[in-house]
């Protein structure tokens, strides 16, 4: 009786501490889910310090990037090479600076200089807070990109404050022209139905079961007076800084609807907004779709009763009781039981950030190829990424729509969206086309992926079938069938014996940059990745 | 001669009342060519990215004065322009383009819009590729919610017997967004037919969980690309240029440039010419933001615009002739769009900043002739931010297009496009019925013959031919909705009875059209009634 009793606990608490095995596998699942494609090491790594202490890592608060820089001589009279120019004064048609800042981004998420989930968070943001529409002042996105930075696992609350503030959010969605004589809803309006509370089932006119229109229109007036100072095209030194201007604001009292507890708002001139996030964030309702938002990011998209009930409300009871800090609730669901179950490793489609991620990342990118990767190449191979990303239908500065990529929210593709016969082939040619090419070049310069430095990080490369094994955890997320691994291994053997592939493997290793002992492994390595980055499994995380 | 628009009749009209046509056959010119006369037509969709300057590609020569006032460093020499029509005058680079005026093969739009234009080109991209109004947000593109409407669910169980073909093709990289559906972009990258990708879409077994299921549609999607890319490359192969695509003018470029657009449609042009069914070509162009140097200060008639049109007319045009030459002229029809036209004023840097409406041109041998719609009035005291206003809401072209060239209902285009869809005469004139080409019922002059087909009692469908010699005959089965549900060909030499094929379960009981085609171009319909 008692034994059975338990196991209906263990059951019914899929958020209860994972206390299954703890291998690579596990490991990887976790790195992959967390990082933008994880390497052996840290894999070994994790496996060795467990389950509490990776996690740890992962949410530990680290130090955001440096802000880009000016990596070319373009005129731009405020700023010297190298130096950055976010905090410069803008005059408008600063080309290099939007390929700075794409450069900047897509090299922070190639760095494997540290394992943390900062920039794979900074994503998640992106697409929850997806501003989109005409592109700003570049200081003005890279304020938004810092803001997603610095809070990668910060405070909810912080987060929807400063967000409903930042020029670029005020922009997007009209804050900027809200006024007391002519209230514009359109950010009121997103703010409950994608930010917090989210939109519940239409149960009478304007009634939303979460909120109702009365309430759109009641923030709208308590969000009034908030104005960008003008960056868009500015010659001046206009900061990008948003303010409040007292003579905007409605100072009338705001009367929430049932649906808010018929609320009411007085004048809290420019702390009010702050009022109505306190508000909206005291109901559950904000926190299960937050929960839900980041659960379809990590885990899976479906999400059923039984995930609702076991998984999703747990979540949301450890943020609210948390003051909306997100690190508990990540701790939670990436230590849980749910996490590690099988039928959810590797049954997500990467985002092709999670795909250019997982083909560099774990070869440490491009980054023996110091010769190359100067300042100005380095960034210009960032902008290249870009480039890749946005051909694969994720323009990172320009989400689709307000409420981001479809992938996270459009029922029942999800996921596949980012598929197609199209993108198929875009992905290919991007992976097996580009990158692993041998005349994969940046500007007319040069560069190879770092075979060497893989092959040396192995724990046995000399064993053809153990070398197969171990690269296949880090670039799959499940075992491959027999079949297949034969057809892989072809690539690599190309008739060898076991003895010759050793032999052949000693010299590699023992003769670095050697042309007559790097050229057979390296071509046989080429087209061993090819074949691999061209599986379906590759697809999948 | 027109062809009759047989399919799409046969999409709003009932079968039986297309059926005074038992036997009809395309006019003996069209038989030179290999296109499958079961394919449909096709739309060429021209996107010149960049926002094109409106006023220096079409010049309302009855403004002249008033534009020398207010686009004075800009405007073009008077003499240089080409003639349209006494009002209206083309940019001196579109002389070919002029000549297919004259053809009747070019119909201008002028100064289509919509309402608050946005002058940011990726919105307003966006506005034009899906088909919205300015403030709407739409995920799918105007063309493929067209598209989702002919190949339904797709891209479950696609390509298939009956729809074998990509519903639509973008030249190039990245699938083009008037073709994104509501599932999936319907169209296929086509970089180079003759070098696709092959995917590696090995099989192999697969966990029953929720990543076995994600596993199982990369692989289909993966086997969906090599087979579309399969009969893409047939196609190619099979096709041919009837025609030499010129390098660009060496009169203003260096010398052997190859015309980036005219390369791209030299491509479409060896798709169709091969046979390939696809609905929907997309080509780009960019380079139209000519916010400086659009014009060489003192020779207005040269810089950054003459150079493009320059692309733009002789690629337009050398692709006409090479459908021409293939007989393929009256199953394509041609559009241009750009985001929007440039202001009326031009800046300090011989440039023109974003604007407002601007033209749009209409090709092929089916378009309606002459201009559509007057000259834009030019007012002497306009603002310096002022663009052209709208004449036409750019879905009333569009769906004007699905109207005139896909037989789309009114009703349906309100769907797809905007409740106050306005119908413009556009390309309609190949619509008109032409009894010159139904034959009556009996032996053709070549020889055949072809007789009812027969149901049987083992659900087999029995067809008695006789044919001139050994030839392959080719059968295709559409629904009472005009869509092809089977497709297939057989042997057939002298008389015989021929078992065309067995009723697969899931047909539907129903009257179906039966169209059958020779190799040398010939086509004959039948009706079959599966009960």
């Amino acid at each position: 009786m008692s034994t059975q009793s338990s196991t209906q606990r263990s059951v019914a608490a899929p958020l209860s501490p994972y206390s299954g095995t703890w291998d690579k596998e596990r490991a990887a699942h976790l790195l992959r889910r967390t990082l933008y494609g994880p390497l052996l090491e840290e894999i070994k790594t994790a496996e060795k310090a467990g389950l509490q202490a990776t996690v740890d890592l992962l949410l530990k608060d680290v130090a955001i990037p440096s802000p880009p820089v000016k990596y070319r001589n373009d005129y731009d009279e405020y700023v010297q090479l190298g130096d950055t120019w976010v905090d410069k004064n803008y005059r408008g048609n600063n080309q290099y600076r939007s390929q700075s800042l794409k450069g900047w981004y897509y090299n922070n998420i190639v760095r494997s200089d540290r394992t943390n989930i900062q920039e794979r968070m900074g994503f998640f943001w992106l697409n929850y807070f997806a501003i989109s529409g005409e592109l700003t002042d570049h200081r003005a996105m890279y304020q938004q990109l810092k803001l997603y930075q610095d809070l990668a696992v910060g405070n909810l609350r912080t987060m929807l404050q400063r967000i409903t503030v930042l020029p670029r959010m005020l922009f997007c969605l009209d804050g900027h022209t809200n006024d007391r004589r002519n209230p514009n809803e359109n950010y009121a309006r997103e703010l409950m139905e994608l930010f917090t509370l989210g939109k519940g089932p239409a149960v009478g006119p304007g009634d939303y079961t979460n909120y109702t229109e009365q309430d759109v229109a009641a923030l709208a007036r308590a969000l009034t007076g908030w104005r960008n100072k003008d960056f868009l095209y500015s010659d001046s030194n206009t900061p990008v800084e948003s303010y409040f201007d007292a003579t905007a604001h409605d100072t009338g009292t705001k009367q929430l609807s049932n649906r808010l507890g018929n609320k009411v708002i007085r004048n809290g001139g420019a702390n009010e907004y702050k009022e109505v996030i306190d508000i909206l964030l005291s109901y559950k309702a904000s926190a299960i779709n937050f929960c839900k938002r980041l659960y379809r990011y990590f885990v899976y998209y479906e999400i059923d009763n039984e995930v609702m009930t076991h998984v999703i409300h747990p979540l949301a009871d450890t943020l609210m009781a948390n003051n909306y800090e997100i690190k508990p609730v990540l701790r939670q669901l990436l230590t849980s039981e749910h996490f590690y179950r099988e039928t959810y490793r590797g049954a997500i489609i990467k985002n092709p950030h999670d795909f250019l991620g997982s083909i560099l990342r774990p070869f440490r990118e491009f980054d023996h190829e110091t010769k190359v990767l100067k300042l100005q190449r380095r960034y210009e191979l960032g902008d290249q990424y870009s480039n890749y990303c946005r051909d694969l239908k994720l323009e990172f500065l320009e989400p689709p729509t307000i409420a981001g990529w479809k992938a996270y929210y459009d029922s029942p593709q999800y996921y596949r969206h980012w598929l197609s016969p199209a993108l198929m082939q875009s992905r290919d040619k991007i992976a097996v086309g580009l990158l692993l090419d041998e005349d994969y070049h940046i500007k007319g310069d040069r560069i190879d992926i770092n075979y060497y430095g893989l092959v040396k990080s192995l724990s046995d490369p000399g064993d053809i079938d153990k070398l197969i094994a171990e690269t296949l955890l880090v670039f799959l997320p499940r075992p491959l069938v027999s079949s297949q691994v034969s057809y892989l291994k072809g690539k690599l053997s190309r008739g060898l014996d076991t003895k010759g592939w050793d032999r052949l493997i000693d010299q590699y290793l023992a003769n670095p940059g050697v042309k007559d002992y790097a050229r057979p492994v390296d071509d046989r390595l080429r087209d061993f990745f090819k074949a691999l980055f061209g599986l379906a499994e590759f697809q999948l995380h | 001669m027109k062809r009759r628009n047989f399919l799409q009749a046969a999409a709003t009209l009932s079968i039986p009342a297309f059926f005074p046509l038992t036997n009809t056959r395309a006019s003996t010119s069209r038989f030179t060519s290999m296109i499958a006369p079961d394919s449909d037509r096709i739309l060429v969709i021209v996107h010149l990215f960049g926002g094109n300057d409106g006023l220096n590609t079409l010049i309302p020569l009855d403004q002249y004065d008033d534009l020398k006032d207010v686009r004075k460093h800009i405007l073009i020499e008077e003499s240089r322009i080409h003639k349209l029509t006494d009002e209206l005058g083309i940019h001196p680079e579109m002389k070919d383009m002029k000549n297919l005026f004259d053809e009747g093969k070019l119909r201008p739009v002028q100064s289509v819009g919509y309402p608050d234009q946005n002058r940011s080109h990726f919105r307003s991209t966006d506005i034009y590729t899906s088909g919205s109004g300015a403030d709407e947000f739409l995920t799918t593109g105007w063309m493929g919610r067209y598209l989702d409407t002919q190949y339904a669910h797709y891209p479950v169980n696609y390509p298939n017997p009956g729809q074998p073909h990509p519903p639509a093709i973008s030249i190039g990289d990245v699938a083009h967004p008037t073709c994104e559906g509501p599932k999936i972009n319907f169209s296929q990258t086509v970089l180079d037919p003759d070098n696709t990708r092959e995917l590696n879409a090995m099989t192999a077994a697969v966990p029953n969980d929720r990543y076995g299921d994600e596993l199982s549609f990369i692989r289909t999607t993966m086997q969906q690309t090599n087979d579309y890319n399969g009969v893409i490359k047939a196609a190619a192969q099979k096709g041919k240029n009837a025609v030499t695509y010129r390098y660009r003018d060496d009169r203003i470029y260096p010398k052997n440039q190859y015309n980036p657009l005219a390369e791209q449609l030299k491509k479409v042009a060896r798709m169709i010419s091969g046979g390939l069914q696809t609905k929907v070509y997309t080509v780009y162009m960019n380079g139209f933001d000519t916010h400086a140097g659009q014009v060489i200060e003192g020779n207005e008639h040269q810089g950054t615009h003459a150079l493009l049109l320059s692309d733009v007319s002789r690629a337009i045009s050398d692709f006409q002739n090479d459908l021409k030459k293939q007989g393929l002229e009256e199953r394509v029809l041609g559009m241009t769009f750009s985001e929007f036209g440039r202001r009326i004023r031009p800046n300090a840097s011989f440039g023109t900043d974003h604007g407002t409406a601007g033209p749009m041109f209409l090709f092929g041998n089916c378009v309606n002739g002459g201009i559509l719609g007057d000259n834009v009035k030019i007012d002497r005291n306009i603002s310096q931010g002022a663009g052209v206003p709208m004449q036409f809401d750019f879905r009333d072209v569009y769906g004007s297009i699905l109207v005139d060239w896909f037989n789309v209902p009114s009703y349906s285009v309100k769907n797809l496009l905007h409740d106050n869809f306005k119908y413009l005469p556009i390309a309609s004139t190949c619509n008109e019925e032409s009894t010159a080409e139904t034959t009556p019922e009996g032996p053709t002059e070549e020889g055949w013959d072809i007789g009812n087909p027969r149901p049987n009692s083992a659900n087999q469908v029995v067809i008695n031919i006789t044919s001139p010699g050994t030839n392959t005959l080719r059968y295709t089965l559409f629904d009472g909705r005009g869509r092809m549900v089977l497709a297939n060909q057989i042997s057939v030499a002298g008389t015989a009875d021929h078992v065309l094929f067995t009723r697969p379960a899931r047909l539907p009981s129903g009257t179906y059209l039966l169209r059958l085609a020779t190799e040398s171009g010939g086509n004959m319909t039948r009706q079959v009634t599966l009960n």
